[in-house]
């Protein structure tokens, strides 16, 4: 057991020393551990990156074409200044990771953000032992059980096929990144025609140039004026919603696919007609599993519900803290990411 | 009752008068009398006097669902409703009841004020 802790938070965000790189940095650093591609995670600016090679294609639109980028294949090993690094799948997007460093005998494994729940479009999430585990919070209570995601697939198919019925259009709003292709992969393209808009459209062709099999889609601003969209579904991010944009497609029905639709009130205040609970984060039941999994005996929490976490965790015997980090990603309400970064990386992909 | 959850449900998932007024046609259209009296009465925003105390109800939902005390009151924090957080917070029902709405309010429901608690728990 060393005396100095292999990780510390600094100004830049997680930092090992004994390696000399950080993780998920939240400014430009020498060298930087990725664990995946959204924007609160994956900053531009760093002289280089370390990530998960599946993530590979999806980090160079985010980082840009001149980024050095070195992509490992998960469980492979590689030495970073002397501390053994290797990237494990975290189940979150494509080619989200986790992190485990290894340092004379201290295992620390960073978890970014990750889901239990099986996903068509990225590996599945795998438990990794170590003595201290670094975990997301987002769904850090226990109002946060998911249903079972069949279900959950089954009622938006179900309500898409009423739409259609009805000589409506569908529309569907889920994080650009993972969600939206998440929701593609799994929904039944069988229904009707399936449209997107441009930040889904472009992340979507990352996804199938990465191997990942999505349906026939079509871009939005392709289709000539005057189309029909009755029938349709057009998969859009939050920040679309209420927006003239959304004013194309004459009647239509709105839903959100979001771990915060559990909440009735967060429903009702995005003022969508559907809230669909579909999540690509851990529950309540999820994180504690994935901590037991672990076997850690100390735990750092981040990312969300960080004191009820560190508390119970606490109450449950483990050695627990908090580390505040700068980015509260998906804490906030309104989507999947705080709109600062919605609205980011909407301009980063051209919509 | 799960004619009038479908109901609830209906009126929620939409933001249009004239969709809610083709659920609530649908609905009157189909039920009972004594389950329509009902419906009216609650959708009016009327409730029945506390037939069981609110303290009370926090705690045996809070044993039910295996949780503390201060992990209950984050849980209503962030929910905002109390109703919603205990339904948020209890295990999934196994099983299912096709009694009407009117039966649950008349037999199961009011019979609880004043009744002792080990019936009412």
């Amino acid at each position: 057991v060393t005396t100095t802790p292999l990780l510390q938070l600094t100004e830049a965000g997680l930092y090992c020393p004994a390696g000399d790189f950080h993780v998920d940095p939240w400014c430009p650093v020498e060298r930087a551990v990725i664990t995946h591609a959204h924007s609160d995670h994956a900053r531009r600016g760093s002289r280089r990156y370390l990530a998960a090679r599946p993530g590979q294609r999806l980090l160079r639109t985010r980082l840009g074409d001149d980024a050095a980028i070195d992509a490992v294949d998960y469980g492979e090993a590689v030495d970073v200044g002397g501390v053994r690094v290797s990237l494990h799948p975290a189940g979150h997007i494509l080619g989200s990771t986790q992190v485990r460093l290894e340092h004379r005998g201290d295992v620390w494994v960073v978890s970014g953000d990750y889901k239990l729940d099986r996903d068509p479009t990225c590996a599945p999430f795998e438990p990794v032992r170590c003595h201290t585990f670094v975990t997301e919070s987002t769904f850090g209570l226990p109002i946060y059980r998911w249903p079972a995601q069949e279900e959950v697939v089954a009622d938006i198919n179900a309500w898409w096929r009423q739409n259609r019925a009805e000589g409506k259009a569908t529309l569907l709003f889920g994080y650009a990144l993972g969600k939206a292709q998440r929701l593609l992969a799994a929904l039944d393209p069988g229904i009707g025609p399936i449209f997107t808009h441009g930040a889904v459209e472009k992340l979507s062709r990352d996804y199938r140039d990465s191997g990942v099999a999505l349906p026939l889609t079509t871009y939005v601003g392709d289709v000539p004026r005057g189309t029909d969209w009755a029938g349709a579904l057009i998969v859009a991010p939050p920040s679309a919603h209420g927006t003239a944009w959304t004013r194309w497609f004459g009647a239509a029905s709105t839903g959100f696919a979001s771990g915060w639709m559990r909440i009735r009130g967060t429903r009702r205040r995005r003022a969508v007609d559907r809230g669909f609970v579909l999540s690509d984060h851990a529950d309540w039941p999820g994180l504690l599993d994935a901590i037991r999994a672990t076997e850690a005996e100390r735990v750092w929490v981040t990312h969300g519900y960080v004191g009820v976490l560190v508390r119970w965790l606490r109450e449950q015997g483990l050695d627990a803290q908090g580390v505040q980090t700068l980015f509260e990603g998906e804490r906030d309400e309104s989507g999947d990411l705080p709109e600062e970064f919605a609205a980011e990386t909407e301009k980063e992909a051209g919509a | 009752m799960k004619a009038f959850a479908d109901l609830y449900a209906a009126l929620d998932e939409t933001n249009k008068t004239n969709e809610k007024v083709r659920a609530l046609v649908r609905y009157f259209a189909g039920a009972p009398p004594a389950d329509s009296a009902w419906a009216v009465y609650f959708l009016s925003g009327r409730k029945p006097r506390q037939v069981v105390p609110t303290r009370k109800l926090c705690a045996w939902a809070t044993a039910a669902a295996g949780v503390t005390d201060w992990l209950f009151d984050e849980s209503y924090h962030a929910v905002g409703d109390l109703a919603e957080t205990i339904a948020l917070l209890l295990p999934r029902s196994a099983s299912s009841s096709d009694r009407p709405l009117h039966w649950w309010v008349e037999r199961q429901l009011l019979p609880l004020r004043g009744a002792d608690e080990a019936a009412q728990r």
